[in-house]
């Protein structure tokens, strides 16, 4: 290629048109390398490039003639909106530093304003539509077509196709349910413009409405929900990829979406303000949905190259390879082996089939409908082990147990080889960290939505009253709220049940792969470490301790929660009523203190109760042992007013217990009214100004707080039962806690003594 | 206001204790696993375990065993054990109480720690034998 520039060089060194020939080949050279080094990928992506320049050229022309129509005929605002274009065109787009005549650049920069543009994405999106439509109803009548020609519909082998395909479909599918929850994403936010649009339409008349922003957003809407069904059809067949035609278009998009949002910006400065507005509801759309299409685009469609998380098993691949291809005898016989296999296990213990859970689109998870099917069979008759589904594998104790052994050894090995370091063992928190922390992380997030959502209402409320009291402050305000309040509901309402879900299910993980951790150490342990432990201290461990860091999973996300709670709260009623929140944190102090006390009277009555059931279990087993003995001494009487008497002291008990529940759940309820009549006291006795919308605030916030008030005295009689617990087995370790108990004990009077001075 | 601000101080701090002792509490459930877990395992190379194609007509054979529950104490539990079964045999031990019978099973089994000698064993599964089965062999 250097001797060609320099023979073209040599040969017409002044002449014009040869320096561009020079270009020209440089430019094909450097296409050629270009596609020597770069991947399949990166080809189409640059071819895709090539195509969008090329558009640039051609589809301007159309759309200037278009417009020229437009403008005679003077019916622009309804259709498509070119009425200032060719002003525009006439002007100059500045940006930054430098200024362009537009004319000089007219086919490229024609498509750098909004209007084309959408012109444009509409185009295409209705482009791509149709060939992903047609591409699958060909591909379905094709494969008709195939099946019917290859394989009748009474041949066996069919079926075990089938379900050899359908054994494939196991491993996680979390990137799978990512792509479809950005999916949903995009198509709710398309579907919200266009609602909006519609909505607008019907109060303010049509010709204000944009006609062609609402055929852009139904087109999109349309886009995204067609796409949520294609991935949902990749979820059913267990694609190992996305379908290309997908992957370009997703990839595409992104390029259009992000040219449509510089665009935009672009076009923001030389604009009118209340262009600007207008602007600004697609700006924020565009913003919104880029991110979404980044993931598609960008990291699903190039960097995972469009991979599902669908993982091909080879063994079973294999197992279709090694299929005897003599008659449908053999197919035949081992399918009926096959099948009563299955029944076998039926009559066993195990059930055969797995969880619903694993193959659970994002709907159903989200609403745990996947346990729905366990629920019918639950109302009709008893449930027993064999209803049960079996779990997934990632789930049960075996998996768990050895991720977690993994970890574990993985921990020592390490500490082996630091020799140097003083510590000679790993410590178990870690290893189980290690082993769980992505679940945790999950749970923790839903947690903090679930805490965040929950004082969205009580913020806006103050806003909505005023709303109904007659304040407009921007158009469609109560719609707004009120969409406001509904999705932050839902959302509460949604991220609670995942969050227990989750806290409950990695407390069982932790408890499945610590208590087989444990029963194996119980069978291997040498003689001497077996004398140091009795069975029972074994079993205490299994249950005991193993039981309590399983809870404590539960309660770990109040331990960031409640401060975060209590925070944002205080915040809020700072907000709406000033400094009387002193007043309610004073009221909340002392309901919490109340409390204390009785949530100890309960314990104690507890015990009590205990004590005097058991008493009366050994008499009644006695009287039933030896009732023989009884008969013949004629003793039933006197030791039937013996266990009335038993029985006469345990009811005492259950009353006096049952009364403090009573106090309990009044104290409980009674939290938000005292608070709130505390706070609206102070409010009134300092001046504060008091609107509805204020104490409605206020009083809703104080709803939400109570409920973690109420967590707090369960909390206390965790650490009791914890300290009961321990302080029996381990002894070294009872002042150091009697301590700490001692010092809580202190800062809470000393809070309440240091507001009482208040 | 700056004493509203100490009480915010003193309200967190009560919050930190909270956490600690729910810390605290759970430290002490993983420390005592932490301590179980660190135990003694048995050894795993005080038993030979003999490939069953290779026994040579030979059950289980100890050779000069020494066996001690306590290794502290002079007088070993089993001293000079010689002991050689073969397979398709029936053995019965007898001796008085505390002649160290069930001993001399566990050092079969492994769960003894051996002082000297070497025990071989064929690689089968022990089973117990209840003494009707018992009755029918003999």
């Amino acid at each position: 290629m250097g001797l060609e520039i320099i023979w073209l060089l040599e040969g017409g060194i002044a002449h014009q048109s040869t320096i561009i020939q020079v270009f020209e080949f440089c430019l094909r050279d450097f296409v050629s390398n270009l596609l020597l080094v770069m991947s399949k990928k990166q080809i189409g992506l640059f071819l895709m490039m090539i195509f969008f320049f090329v558009m640039d050229d051609v589809v301007p022309q159309l759309l200037a003639t278009f417009c020229h129509v437009e403008n005679s005929t003077g019916n622009t605002s309804t259709t498509l909106c070119f009425d200032n274009f060719w002003d525009e065109t006439q002007q100059t787009l500045k940006f930054g530093v430098f200024s362009w005549d537009l004319s000089s650049w007219f086919p490229f920069f024609f498509f750098l304003k909004p209007c084309p543009l959408r012109a444009l994405v509409v185009i295409f999106h209705t482009f791509f539509l149709v060939l992903y439509l047609t591409l699958i109803s060909w591909e379905k009548v094709w494969q008709k077509r195939n099946h019917q020609m290859l394989l009748p519909h009474d041949n066996p082998l069919r079926t075990h196709m089938r379900r050899s395909v359908s054994s494939c479909q196991r491993g996680s599918p979390t990137y799978l349910k990512l792509v479809q929850l950005c999916c949903i994403y995009l198509f709710l936010l398309n579907f919200g413009v266009w609602l909006f649009g519609i909505s607008n339409g019907f109060r303010q008349g049509w010709s204000n409405v944009k006609l062609d922003l609402e055929v852009l957003s139904l087109v999109q809407m349309i886009t995204w929900g067609v796409n949520s069904l294609a991935t949902e059809s990749a979820r059913k067949h267990g694609h190992e990829y996305f379908p290309k035609v997908l992957r370009v278009w997703w990839v595409s998009s992104f390029i259009f979406s992000t040219v449509t949002l510089v665009s935009i910006i672009l076009s923001m400065s030389s604009h009118t303000a209340e262009m600007i507005w207008f602007f600004n509801g697609e700006l924020w759309v565009e913003i919104f949905s880029v991110p979404g299409l980044f993931f598609l685009g960008i990291i699903v469609a190039l960097l995972r190259g469009g991979r599902t998380s669908f993982e091909r098993r080879i063994d079973e691949d294999d197992e279709i390879l090694h299929e005897p291809l003599l008659t449908p005898n053999v197919v035949e016989q081992s399918e009926l082996g096959f099948e009563e296999k299955e029944e076998e296990g039926e009559e066993g213990i195990t059930a055969t089939t797995t969880t619903p859970y694993a193959k659970a689109s994002i709907w159903s998870l989200a609403t745990i409908s996947w346990i729905n099917p366990l629920l019918q069979v639950g109302s009709q008759k008893p449930l027993e082990l064999i209803d049960l589904p079996k779990l997934l594998y990632e789930d049960s104790t075996e998996a768990t147990y050895k991720r977690f052994q993994q970890n574990w050894e993985g921990l020592k090995r390490k500490l082996d080889d630091d020799a140097a370091s003083q510590q000679q063992t790993p410590s178990i928190s870690l290893a189980l960290a290690k082993s769980f922390w992505r679940l945790g992380i999950v749970n923790a997030m839903f947690a903090f939505v679930n805490v965040m959502s929950s004082y969205v209402g009580p913020y806006l409320i103050d806003d909505f009253v005023e709303y109904l009291g007659g304040r407009r402050r921007f158009a469609h305000e109560g719609i707004v709220l009120v969409s406001i309040f509904f999705v932050a509901k839902l959302v509460e309402n949604l991220t609670q049940r995942q969050w227990y879900l989750g806290a409950q299910w990695l407390g069982l993980k932790l408890k499945a792969a610590l208590t087989a951790v444990v029963y194996r150490k119980a069978l291997r342990l040498s003689s001497q470490s077996r004398q140091s432990h009795s069975s029972g201290e074994i079993i205490n461990y299994m249950s005991m301790d193993v039981e309590r860091l399983s809870e404590f999973t539960w309660y770990i996300h109040y331990l960031w929660i409640l401060p975060l709670q209590v925070f944002l709260a205080l915040a809020i009623l700072y907000k709406f009523v000033g400094m009387a929140w002193i007043a309610a944190l004073v009221a909340a102090c002392f309901t919490f203190m109340i409390n204390i006390p009785l949530e100890k009277t309960q314990e104690k009555y507890q015990d009590k109760v205990m004590e005097a059931k058991d008493s009366r279990m050994k008499v009644m087993s006695e009287c039933l042992h030896n009732m023989r003995v009884l008969k013949l001494q004629a003793w039933e009487k006197r030791y039937l007013t013996k266990i009335e008497e038993i029985r006469q002291g345990e009811y005492g008990w259950l009353v006096k217990n049952s009364i403090i529940a009573a106090l309990q759940s009044y104290v409980f309820w009674l939290t938000p009214v005292l608070i709130s009549v505390a706070t609206f006291s102070t409010c009134v006795l300092f001046g504060i100004p008091l609107t509805a919308g204020r104490i409605l605030s206020a009083i809703a916030t104080l709803r939400v707080l109570q409920m973690s008030m109420g967590v707090v005295p369960e909390f206390i009689t965790f650490i009791a039962q914890t300290k009961v617990g321990t302080q029996s087995n381990d002894n070294k370790k009872k002042p150091h806690d009697f301590f700490l108990l001692k010092f809580m004990i202190f800062f809470f009077v000393f809070c309440c003594n240091e507001l009482m001075m208040l | 206001m700056c004493q509203c601000l100490y009480v915010c101080v003193c309200m967190f701090f009560a919050f930190v204790m909270v956490t600690l002792v729910i810390l605290w509490s759970t430290q002490v459930s993983l420390d005592r696993l932490w301590k179980f877990l660190q135990e003694e395992e048995l050894p795993k190379d005080v038993v030979i375990h003999v490939p069953k194609d290779q026994n040579q007509g030979i059950a289980i054979k100890i050779e000069g065993g020494q066996f001690s529950w306590n290794p502290s104490i002079t007088p070993e539990t089993l001293n000079m054990i010689n002991l050689e079964v073969k397979v398709g045999t029936h053995v019965a031990v007898c001796g008085t109480v505390g002649s160290g019978k069930s001993s001399l099973l566990s050092c079969i089994l492994g769960e003894i720690p051996k002082l000297a000698g070497t025990v071989r064993k064929i690689s089968l599964d022990c089973h117990h034998a209840c003494s009707e089965q018992l009755d029918l062999k003999v």
